[in-house]
Protein backbone atom coordinates (compact mmCIF):
# COMPACT_ATOMS: atom_id res chain seq x y z
CA UNK A 1 0.00 0.00 0.00
CA UNK A 2 1.23 3.40 -0.95
CA UNK A 3 1.50 5.68 1.82
CA UNK A 4 -1.58 7.85 2.80
CA UNK A 5 -1.19 11.34 4.66
CA UNK A 6 -4.01 12.97 6.15
CA UNK A 7 -4.01 16.48 7.00
CA UNK A 8 -6.28 16.86 10.43
CA UNK A 9 -7.40 20.58 10.96
CA UNK A 10 -9.51 22.31 13.55
CA UNK A 11 -12.02 24.08 12.85
CA UNK A 12 -11.70 27.78 14.15
CA UNK A 13 -9.21 26.00 16.53
CA UNK A 14 -9.42 28.83 19.80
CA UNK A 15 -12.92 29.89 19.53
CA UNK A 16 -14.09 25.73 19.00
CA UNK A 17 -11.86 25.43 22.08
CA UNK A 18 -13.42 27.83 24.01
CA UNK A 19 -17.32 26.81 23.04
CA UNK A 20 -15.93 23.17 24.13
CA UNK A 21 -15.16 24.68 27.30
CA UNK A 22 -17.97 26.38 27.91
CA UNK A 23 -21.47 24.80 26.64
CA UNK A 24 -23.35 27.94 27.40
CA UNK A 25 -21.93 29.37 23.98
CA UNK A 26 -22.86 26.45 22.48
CA UNK A 27 -25.32 28.49 20.42
CA UNK A 28 -23.79 32.31 19.98
CA UNK A 29 -21.55 34.01 17.92
CA UNK A 30 -18.16 33.94 19.42
CA UNK A 31 -14.92 35.42 18.55
CA UNK A 32 -11.67 35.37 20.41
CA UNK A 33 -9.63 38.58 20.19
CA UNK A 34 -6.40 39.98 21.75
CA UNK A 35 -6.62 42.98 24.05
CA UNK A 36 -8.10 46.01 22.41
CA UNK A 37 -6.08 48.39 24.07
CA UNK A 38 -3.27 46.66 22.15
CA UNK A 39 -2.60 46.03 18.67
CA UNK A 40 -3.11 42.57 19.47
CA UNK A 41 -6.86 43.53 19.49
CA UNK A 42 -7.68 41.58 16.00
CA UNK A 43 -10.15 38.81 15.71
CA UNK A 44 -7.82 35.72 16.21
CA UNK A 45 -10.84 33.02 15.75
CA UNK A 46 -14.31 33.31 15.34
CA UNK A 47 -16.88 30.70 15.47
CA UNK A 48 -18.58 29.42 12.37
CA UNK A 49 -21.97 31.11 13.83
CA UNK A 50 -19.85 34.37 13.66
CA UNK A 51 -18.35 34.06 10.58
CA UNK A 52 -21.66 33.88 9.18
CA UNK A 53 -22.09 36.96 10.32
CA UNK A 54 -19.25 37.91 8.24
CA UNK A 55 -16.74 38.32 10.94
CA UNK A 56 -12.97 37.17 9.33
CA UNK A 57 -9.86 36.57 11.72
CA UNK A 58 -7.72 39.84 11.71
CA UNK A 59 -10.93 41.71 11.53
CA UNK A 60 -10.42 44.65 14.48
CA UNK A 61 -13.03 44.22 17.51
CA UNK A 62 -14.74 47.09 16.45
CA UNK A 63 -15.34 46.05 12.91
CA UNK A 64 -16.36 42.86 14.31
CA UNK A 65 -18.74 44.46 16.73
CA UNK A 66 -20.03 46.34 14.30
CA UNK A 67 -20.70 43.56 11.72
CA UNK A 68 -22.69 41.36 15.04
CA UNK A 69 -23.66 43.37 17.93
CA UNK A 70 -24.69 40.54 20.01
CA UNK A 71 -20.41 38.93 19.43
CA UNK A 72 -19.71 37.65 22.55
CA UNK A 73 -15.89 38.26 22.32
CA UNK A 74 -13.29 36.08 24.85
CA UNK A 75 -9.85 36.52 25.71
CA UNK A 76 -7.61 34.39 24.39
CA UNK A 77 -6.03 31.30 26.91
CA UNK A 78 -3.18 30.18 25.05
CA UNK A 79 -1.65 27.70 27.50
CA UNK A 80 -5.30 26.02 27.16
CA UNK A 81 -5.00 25.58 23.61
CA UNK A 82 -1.43 24.57 24.01
CA UNK A 83 -2.55 21.49 25.84
CA UNK A 84 -5.78 21.11 23.67
CA UNK A 85 -3.12 20.91 20.67
CA UNK A 86 -1.38 18.08 22.57
CA UNK A 87 -4.26 16.24 23.46
CA UNK A 88 -5.22 16.03 19.91
CA UNK A 89 -1.32 14.50 18.98
CA UNK A 90 -2.17 11.92 21.69
CA UNK A 91 -5.46 10.74 20.01
CA UNK A 92 -3.59 11.04 16.28
CA UNK A 93 -1.02 8.89 17.86
CA UNK A 94 -3.44 6.02 18.47
CA UNK A 95 -4.15 5.37 14.97
CA UNK A 96 -0.32 5.89 13.62
CA UNK A 97 2.93 6.29 15.72
CA UNK A 98 3.87 8.83 12.81
CA UNK A 99 2.39 12.38 13.66
CA UNK A 100 3.73 15.34 12.58
CA UNK A 101 2.04 18.68 14.42
CA UNK A 102 2.47 21.34 11.42
CA UNK A 103 0.55 24.17 13.52
CA UNK A 104 -1.34 24.44 16.85
CA UNK A 105 -4.48 23.08 15.05
CA UNK A 106 -2.87 21.21 12.07
CA UNK A 107 -1.47 17.73 12.38
CA UNK A 108 -0.24 15.48 9.70
CA UNK A 109 -0.51 11.86 10.12
CA UNK A 110 0.79 8.91 7.45
CA UNK A 111 -1.60 5.81 8.11
CA UNK A 112 0.55 3.53 6.58
CA UNK A 113 -0.06 -0.01 7.73
CA UNK A 114 -2.93 1.07 10.04
CA UNK A 115 -5.33 -0.50 8.10
CA UNK A 116 -5.15 -3.58 9.29
CA UNK A 117 -6.10 -2.24 12.60
CA UNK A 118 -8.65 0.55 12.06
CA UNK A 119 -9.83 -0.49 8.90
CA UNK A 120 -9.72 1.37 4.72
CA UNK A 121 -8.14 4.36 5.05
CA UNK A 122 -11.67 6.81 4.78
CA UNK A 123 -12.87 4.67 7.53
CA UNK A 124 -9.61 5.38 9.39
CA UNK A 125 -10.32 9.39 8.24
CA UNK A 126 -13.91 8.76 10.03
CA UNK A 127 -12.85 7.35 13.42
CA UNK A 128 -10.23 9.95 13.75
CA UNK A 129 -12.86 12.69 12.89
CA UNK A 130 -15.18 10.90 15.79
CA UNK A 131 -12.51 10.40 18.20
CA UNK A 132 -11.94 14.16 18.14
CA UNK A 133 -15.05 15.00 18.33
CA UNK A 134 -16.28 12.59 21.60
CA UNK A 135 -13.58 13.45 23.41
CA UNK A 136 -12.27 16.83 22.45
CA UNK A 137 -15.56 18.02 21.39
CA UNK A 138 -14.25 20.27 17.73
CA UNK A 139 -14.61 19.20 14.50
CA UNK A 140 -11.83 17.81 12.43
CA UNK A 141 -11.40 18.61 9.15
CA UNK A 142 -9.29 15.70 7.29
CA UNK A 143 -7.48 16.09 4.00
CA UNK A 144 -6.21 12.79 2.42
CA UNK A 145 -3.41 12.34 0.04
CA UNK A 146 -0.63 10.02 -1.58
CA UNK A 147 1.87 12.95 -0.32
CA UNK A 148 1.70 15.91 2.74
CA UNK A 149 1.39 18.54 -0.01
CA UNK A 150 -1.77 16.88 -1.28
CA UNK A 151 -3.25 16.61 2.23
CA UNK A 152 -2.47 20.04 2.43
CA UNK A 153 -4.33 21.01 -0.64
CA UNK A 154 -7.29 18.67 -0.05
CA UNK A 155 -7.89 20.14 3.58
CA UNK A 156 -7.47 23.94 2.46
CA UNK A 157 -9.45 23.87 -0.95
CA UNK A 158 -11.76 20.87 -0.37
CA UNK A 159 -12.27 19.12 3.35
CA UNK A 160 -12.85 22.75 4.59
CA UNK A 161 -15.84 23.56 2.47
CA UNK A 162 -17.63 19.99 2.69
CA UNK A 163 -20.02 18.93 4.78
CA UNK A 164 -18.87 15.95 6.18
CA UNK A 165 -15.03 17.67 6.24
CA UNK A 166 -12.73 14.95 4.68
CA UNK A 167 -11.86 14.66 1.56
CA UNK A 168 -9.55 12.47 -0.87
CA UNK A 169 -6.97 14.32 -3.14
CA UNK A 170 -4.94 11.70 -5.23
CA UNK A 171 -2.56 11.56 -8.68
CA UNK A 172 -5.73 10.46 -10.59
CA UNK A 173 -8.47 13.16 -9.18
CA UNK A 174 -6.07 15.63 -9.49
CA UNK A 175 -6.38 16.78 -12.53
CA UNK A 176 -9.67 16.80 -12.11
CA UNK A 177 -10.25 19.29 -8.79
CA UNK A 178 -7.21 20.51 -8.18
CA UNK A 179 -5.72 22.15 -11.81
CA UNK A 180 -8.72 23.93 -12.52
CA UNK A 181 -8.47 26.41 -9.36
CA UNK A 182 -7.15 29.72 -9.38
CA UNK A 183 -3.67 29.82 -8.56
CA UNK A 184 -4.12 31.82 -5.36
CA UNK A 185 -5.11 29.04 -3.92
CA UNK A 186 -2.18 26.62 -4.55
CA UNK A 187 -0.12 26.13 -1.11
CA UNK A 188 2.89 28.44 -1.26
CA UNK A 189 1.49 30.58 -3.44
CA UNK A 190 1.28 34.45 -1.60
CA UNK A 191 -0.22 37.40 -3.10
CA UNK A 192 2.73 38.44 -4.72
CA UNK A 193 3.73 35.22 -6.22
CA UNK A 194 0.45 34.80 -7.46
CA UNK A 195 0.93 38.42 -9.46
CA UNK A 196 4.15 37.21 -10.80
CA UNK A 197 2.44 34.05 -12.08
CA UNK A 198 -0.29 35.46 -13.24
CA UNK A 199 2.10 38.37 -15.51
CA UNK A 200 3.16 35.13 -16.80
CA UNK A 201 -0.02 33.85 -18.33
CA UNK A 202 -0.27 31.49 -15.18
CA UNK A 203 -3.74 31.77 -13.81
CA UNK A 204 -4.92 28.30 -13.16
CA UNK A 205 -3.05 25.42 -10.46
CA UNK A 206 -3.24 23.03 -14.13
CA UNK A 207 -1.69 25.74 -15.38
CA UNK A 208 1.73 26.08 -13.41
CA UNK A 209 1.29 22.42 -13.44
CA UNK A 210 2.00 21.77 -17.16
CA UNK A 211 4.35 24.88 -17.61
CA UNK A 212 7.90 24.74 -18.36
CA UNK A 213 9.70 22.95 -14.99
CA UNK A 214 12.94 24.93 -16.93
CA UNK A 215 12.10 28.60 -17.36
CA UNK A 216 10.02 28.24 -13.49
CA UNK A 217 14.03 27.08 -12.31
CA UNK A 218 15.24 30.14 -14.08
CA UNK A 219 13.54 33.01 -12.93
CA UNK A 220 13.14 31.65 -9.39
CA UNK A 221 15.62 28.82 -9.26
CA UNK A 222 14.63 25.71 -6.50
CA UNK A 223 11.41 27.91 -5.32
CA UNK A 224 10.61 27.72 -8.94
CA UNK A 225 10.85 23.60 -9.22
CA UNK A 226 9.36 23.24 -6.09
CA UNK A 227 5.99 25.03 -6.93
CA UNK A 228 5.79 23.30 -10.74
CA UNK A 229 6.25 20.33 -8.25
CA UNK A 230 3.66 20.65 -6.24
CA UNK A 231 1.41 22.01 -9.02
CA UNK A 232 1.80 18.57 -10.12
CA UNK A 233 1.12 17.12 -5.94
CA UNK A 234 4.96 15.92 -6.47
CA UNK A 235 6.16 16.14 -1.88
CA UNK A 236 8.95 13.73 -1.11
CA UNK A 237 8.70 15.18 2.63
CA UNK A 238 8.88 12.77 5.41
CA UNK A 239 5.73 12.54 8.06
CA UNK A 240 8.56 13.49 10.78
CA UNK A 241 8.34 13.68 14.36
CA UNK A 242 12.24 14.31 14.49
CA UNK A 243 11.66 17.26 12.97
CA UNK A 244 10.99 19.66 16.22
CA UNK A 245 14.43 17.95 17.81
CA UNK A 246 16.90 19.80 16.03
CA UNK A 247 16.49 23.40 16.36
CA UNK A 248 17.77 25.83 13.65
CA UNK A 249 17.53 28.98 15.34
CA UNK A 250 16.26 30.10 18.37
CA UNK A 251 14.15 33.80 17.82
CA UNK A 252 11.40 36.28 19.47
CA UNK A 253 9.82 39.27 17.49
CA UNK A 254 7.27 41.44 19.17
CA UNK A 255 4.61 44.07 17.82
CA UNK A 256 4.84 46.93 20.25
CA UNK A 257 2.02 48.34 21.74
CA UNK A 258 2.56 51.61 19.87
CA UNK A 259 4.83 53.30 17.98
CA UNK A 260 8.55 53.08 19.16
CA UNK A 261 9.70 56.11 17.82
CA UNK A 262 13.27 57.22 19.89
CA UNK A 263 16.24 54.79 20.15
CA UNK A 264 16.13 55.08 23.94
CA UNK A 265 12.83 53.41 23.53
CA UNK A 266 14.01 50.57 21.12
CA UNK A 267 17.34 50.47 22.97
CA UNK A 268 14.99 49.09 25.98
CA UNK A 269 12.56 46.75 24.06
CA UNK A 270 16.36 45.16 21.98
CA UNK A 271 17.91 43.88 25.31
CA UNK A 272 14.76 42.81 26.75
CA UNK A 273 14.16 40.78 23.66
CA UNK A 274 17.89 39.37 23.45
CA UNK A 275 17.55 38.19 27.50
CA UNK A 276 14.98 36.27 26.15
CA UNK A 277 16.60 34.31 23.50
CA UNK A 278 19.81 34.67 24.78
CA UNK A 279 17.75 32.88 28.27
CA UNK A 280 16.16 29.97 25.70
CA UNK A 281 19.59 29.57 23.99
CA UNK A 282 21.28 28.73 27.87
CA UNK A 283 18.18 26.47 28.67
CA UNK A 284 18.99 24.35 25.84
CA UNK A 285 23.00 24.58 26.36
CA UNK A 286 23.23 26.05 23.38
CA UNK A 287 25.23 29.20 21.96
CA UNK A 288 24.92 30.97 18.25
CA UNK A 289 27.33 32.99 15.96
CA UNK A 290 25.22 34.38 13.83
CA UNK A 291 22.96 37.66 15.21
CA UNK A 292 19.57 38.45 13.16
CA UNK A 293 17.81 41.81 13.89
CA UNK A 294 15.06 42.53 11.81
CA UNK A 295 12.11 45.69 12.52
CA UNK A 296 9.16 46.81 10.92
CA UNK A 297 8.38 50.14 10.02
CA UNK A 298 5.20 52.18 11.35
CA UNK A 299 3.30 53.39 8.92
CA UNK A 300 1.28 50.23 6.97
CA UNK A 301 0.72 51.94 3.73
CA UNK A 302 4.62 52.29 2.89
CA UNK A 303 5.75 48.95 4.03
CA UNK A 304 9.42 49.85 5.48
CA UNK A 305 11.94 47.49 7.65
CA UNK A 306 14.47 45.40 7.03
CA UNK A 307 16.12 42.15 8.56
CA UNK A 308 19.65 41.70 8.57
CA UNK A 309 22.47 39.28 10.03
CA UNK A 310 25.81 39.79 11.33
CA UNK A 311 28.48 37.25 12.17
CA UNK A 312 30.05 37.47 16.07
CA UNK A 313 33.33 36.85 16.54
CA UNK A 314 32.83 33.55 18.35
CA UNK A 315 29.46 32.18 19.62
CA UNK A 316 27.39 33.03 22.19
CA UNK A 317 24.24 33.00 24.61
CA UNK A 318 25.20 36.06 26.80
CA UNK A 319 22.34 38.48 26.95
CA UNK A 320 25.19 41.63 27.05
CA UNK A 321 27.42 40.38 23.95
CA UNK A 322 24.57 39.79 21.86
CA UNK A 323 22.88 42.79 22.72
CA UNK A 324 25.40 44.64 21.56
CA UNK A 325 26.34 43.38 18.56
CA UNK A 326 22.53 43.59 17.75
CA UNK A 327 22.11 47.40 18.83
CA UNK A 328 25.26 48.11 16.40
CA UNK A 329 23.37 46.25 13.44
CA UNK A 330 19.88 48.22 14.13
CA UNK A 331 22.06 51.72 14.27
CA UNK A 332 23.30 50.95 11.13
CA UNK A 333 20.16 50.11 9.20
CA UNK A 334 17.53 51.96 11.29
CA UNK A 335 15.81 54.70 9.04
CA UNK A 336 14.96 56.77 11.94
CA UNK A 337 11.57 56.42 11.51
CA UNK A 338 8.90 55.05 13.90
CA UNK A 339 9.11 51.26 14.30
CA UNK A 340 5.82 48.93 14.74
CA UNK A 341 7.77 45.82 15.85
CA UNK A 342 11.12 44.33 16.15
CA UNK A 343 12.60 40.81 16.63
CA UNK A 344 15.77 39.02 17.32
CA UNK A 345 17.63 35.85 15.97
CA UNK A 346 20.19 33.80 16.76
CA UNK A 347 21.46 31.09 14.42
CA UNK A 348 24.47 29.05 13.69
CA UNK A 349 23.64 27.47 17.07
CA UNK A 350 26.75 24.90 18.26
CA UNK A 351 26.52 23.13 22.32
CA UNK A 352 27.71 25.56 25.02
CA UNK A 353 29.92 22.93 26.24
CA UNK A 354 32.96 24.07 24.65
CA UNK A 355 33.88 27.93 24.39
CA UNK A 356 36.85 30.04 23.69
CA UNK A 357 38.59 31.33 26.41
CA UNK A 358 40.12 35.29 25.80
CA UNK A 359 42.87 36.22 27.92
CA UNK A 360 41.85 39.61 29.60
CA UNK A 361 37.97 39.03 29.77
CA UNK A 362 36.71 37.42 32.54
CA UNK A 363 34.10 35.43 30.36
CA UNK A 364 33.62 32.47 33.00
CA UNK A 365 31.82 34.72 35.77
CA UNK A 366 29.55 36.53 32.95
CA UNK A 367 28.53 33.06 31.68
CA UNK A 368 27.15 31.82 35.05
CA UNK A 369 25.72 35.01 35.68
CA UNK A 370 23.07 34.17 32.62
CA UNK A 371 22.52 30.67 34.19
CA UNK A 372 21.75 32.08 37.85
CA UNK A 373 18.85 34.53 36.61
CA UNK A 374 18.21 31.74 34.74
CA UNK A 375 17.57 29.59 37.58
CA UNK A 376 16.00 32.57 39.65
CA UNK A 377 13.44 32.61 37.00
CA UNK A 378 12.58 29.44 36.96
CA UNK A 379 12.10 28.90 40.65
CA UNK A 380 10.19 31.97 41.31
CA UNK A 381 8.51 33.40 37.94
CA UNK A 382 9.98 35.26 34.73
CA UNK A 383 9.56 38.12 36.90
CA UNK A 384 11.40 37.63 39.43
CA UNK A 385 14.29 39.19 38.52
CA UNK A 386 14.18 42.14 35.82
CA UNK A 387 16.62 44.53 34.17
CA UNK A 388 15.75 48.01 36.41
CA UNK A 389 15.69 49.35 32.50
CA UNK A 390 12.77 47.30 32.27
CA UNK A 391 10.59 49.27 34.47
CA UNK A 392 11.10 51.88 32.28
CA UNK A 393 7.84 53.19 30.48
CA UNK A 394 9.29 51.29 27.06
CA UNK A 395 9.97 48.06 29.01
CA UNK A 396 7.66 45.30 27.89
CA UNK A 397 9.61 41.90 30.05
CA UNK A 398 6.75 42.83 32.45
CA UNK A 399 3.53 42.24 30.24
CA UNK A 400 5.24 39.34 27.94
CA UNK A 401 6.03 37.27 30.71
CA UNK A 402 2.39 36.78 31.00
CA UNK A 403 2.02 36.12 27.23
CA UNK A 404 2.54 32.89 25.13
CA UNK A 405 2.70 34.39 21.09
CA UNK A 406 2.05 37.58 22.48
CA UNK A 407 -1.76 36.57 24.09
CA UNK A 408 -2.26 35.75 27.45
CA UNK A 409 -1.81 32.25 28.73
CA UNK B 1 11.82 14.62 -14.47
CA UNK B 2 12.74 17.99 -12.24
CA UNK B 3 11.77 16.18 -8.79
CA UNK B 4 14.20 17.32 -5.75
CA UNK B 5 14.13 15.49 -2.33
CA UNK B 6 14.82 18.51 0.39
CA UNK B 7 13.83 16.70 3.35
CA UNK B 8 11.29 18.29 5.34
CA UNK B 9 12.65 21.80 4.08
CA UNK B 10 8.93 22.95 2.44
CA UNK B 11 7.02 22.13 6.00
CA UNK B 12 9.61 23.49 8.35
CA UNK B 13 9.94 26.57 6.25
CA UNK B 14 6.01 27.48 6.25
CA UNK B 15 5.45 26.53 10.19
CA UNK B 16 4.12 28.43 12.37
CA UNK B 17 5.26 27.02 15.54
CA UNK B 18 5.51 28.69 19.29
CA UNK B 19 8.62 27.74 20.40
CA UNK B 20 6.13 26.90 24.11
CA UNK B 21 4.86 24.66 21.84
CA UNK B 22 7.47 22.96 20.83
CA UNK B 23 9.05 22.30 24.13
CA UNK B 24 5.41 21.00 25.65
CA UNK B 25 6.01 18.38 22.95
CA UNK B 26 9.39 17.58 23.28
CA UNK B 27 7.96 17.06 26.49
CA UNK B 28 5.47 14.83 25.72
CA UNK B 29 7.33 12.81 23.48
CA UNK B 30 10.17 12.17 26.46
CA UNK B 31 7.44 10.88 28.56
CA UNK B 32 6.36 8.34 26.34
CA UNK B 33 9.61 6.74 26.32
CA UNK B 34 9.34 6.36 30.07
CA UNK B 35 8.57 3.15 31.17
CA UNK B 36 5.40 2.56 33.33
CA UNK B 37 5.64 -1.38 34.79
CA UNK B 38 2.72 -3.24 34.77
CA UNK B 39 0.09 -2.85 37.79
CA UNK B 40 0.17 -6.28 39.41
CA UNK B 41 -2.91 -8.14 41.36
CA UNK B 42 -2.27 -8.99 45.06
CA UNK B 43 -1.58 -12.43 44.28
CA UNK B 44 1.25 -11.43 42.03
CA UNK B 45 2.69 -9.06 45.10
CA UNK B 46 2.39 -12.64 46.93
CA UNK B 47 4.14 -14.73 44.15
CA UNK B 48 6.99 -12.41 43.87
CA UNK B 49 7.49 -12.38 48.18
CA UNK B 50 7.38 -16.27 47.79
CA UNK B 51 9.87 -16.46 45.03
CA UNK B 52 11.87 -13.74 46.89
CA UNK B 53 11.98 -15.51 50.02
CA UNK B 54 12.25 -19.35 48.71
CA UNK B 55 15.18 -18.21 46.89
CA UNK B 56 16.76 -16.42 49.84
CA UNK B 57 16.47 -19.75 51.57
CA UNK B 58 17.00 -22.31 48.98
CA UNK B 59 19.97 -20.23 47.77
CA UNK B 60 18.83 -20.69 43.78
CA UNK B 61 19.28 -17.71 41.26
CA UNK B 62 16.09 -15.20 40.29
CA UNK B 63 15.51 -13.15 37.70
CA UNK B 64 14.64 -9.81 39.18
CA UNK B 65 12.88 -7.56 36.51
CA UNK B 66 12.64 -3.86 37.93
CA UNK B 67 13.00 0.01 36.51
CA UNK B 68 15.59 1.91 36.46
CA UNK B 69 15.89 5.22 34.92
CA UNK B 70 12.50 4.73 33.63
CA UNK B 71 13.67 2.22 31.83
CA UNK B 72 12.53 -1.72 32.33
CA UNK B 73 15.89 -3.93 33.62
CA UNK B 74 16.52 -7.05 34.57
CA UNK B 75 19.10 -9.32 36.89
CA UNK B 76 19.93 -12.55 36.99
CA UNK B 77 21.30 -13.76 40.68
CA UNK B 78 21.05 -15.19 44.15
CA UNK B 79 19.42 -13.03 46.37
CA UNK B 80 21.98 -12.52 49.53
CA UNK B 81 19.97 -10.02 51.85
CA UNK B 82 16.73 -8.40 52.26
CA UNK B 83 16.43 -5.56 54.04
CA UNK B 84 12.80 -4.93 55.58
CA UNK B 85 13.17 -1.61 57.15
CA UNK B 86 15.27 -0.18 54.32
CA UNK B 87 13.00 -2.03 51.61
CA UNK B 88 15.90 -3.42 49.50
CA UNK B 89 17.16 -6.47 48.44
CA UNK B 90 20.91 -7.57 47.52
CA UNK B 91 21.18 -9.78 44.52
CA UNK B 92 24.60 -11.59 43.71
CA UNK B 93 25.90 -12.97 40.53
CA UNK B 94 29.55 -13.62 41.04
CA UNK B 95 31.48 -10.16 40.99
CA UNK B 96 27.86 -8.17 39.51
CA UNK B 97 26.08 -7.25 42.70
CA UNK B 98 23.01 -4.72 42.73
CA UNK B 99 20.45 -3.24 45.45
CA UNK B 100 17.30 -2.96 44.32
CA UNK B 101 14.33 -1.33 46.13
CA UNK B 102 10.93 -3.21 46.53
CA UNK B 103 9.03 0.07 44.99
CA UNK B 104 11.68 -1.23 41.72
CA UNK B 105 10.58 -4.63 41.36
CA UNK B 106 7.77 -5.54 39.39
CA UNK B 107 8.62 -9.10 38.40
CA UNK B 108 10.67 -12.32 39.70
CA UNK B 109 11.28 -15.31 37.79
CA UNK B 110 12.48 -18.23 39.31
CA UNK B 111 14.72 -21.11 36.96
CA UNK B 112 14.13 -24.07 38.78
CA UNK B 113 10.23 -23.53 39.49
CA UNK B 114 10.01 -23.97 35.12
Amino acid sequence: MDSIILLVDIQSFYASVEKAHDPTLQHLPVAVSGDPQRRSGIILAACPIAKSYGIQTTDTLWEAKKKCPELVVVRPRMQVYLDTSIQLTQILERFSDQVEPYSIDEQFIDIKGSEKLFGPPQTIAKKIQETIRNELRLHARIGMGPNKVLAKMACDNFAKKLENGIFWLTHHNMKQYLWPLPIERMFGVGRRMSRHLRQMGIRTIGELATFPVERLKKRWGIHGNVLWMTANGIDLSPVSRTTFYQQKSIGHHITLPRDYRTADEIRVVLLELSEEVCRRARTQHLMGQTIHVSCRGANFDIPTGFHRQSTLPYPTNQTMFAFQHAWDLFLRHWDEQPIRSLGIHLSKLVSDHKMQLHLFEQENKRMKIGYVMDEIKRRFGDTAILRAISLTPAGQALDRAKKIGGHYK
Amino acid sequence: MSILYRKNMLWEGSRMFLPEHREQLLKHYKQQQTFTPPILTEEAWQEINRLILEGLEGEFPLLIQYVEHKRPQQFCGFIEKIDPHERWIKVVNGQLIRIIHFDQIYGVESPSSE
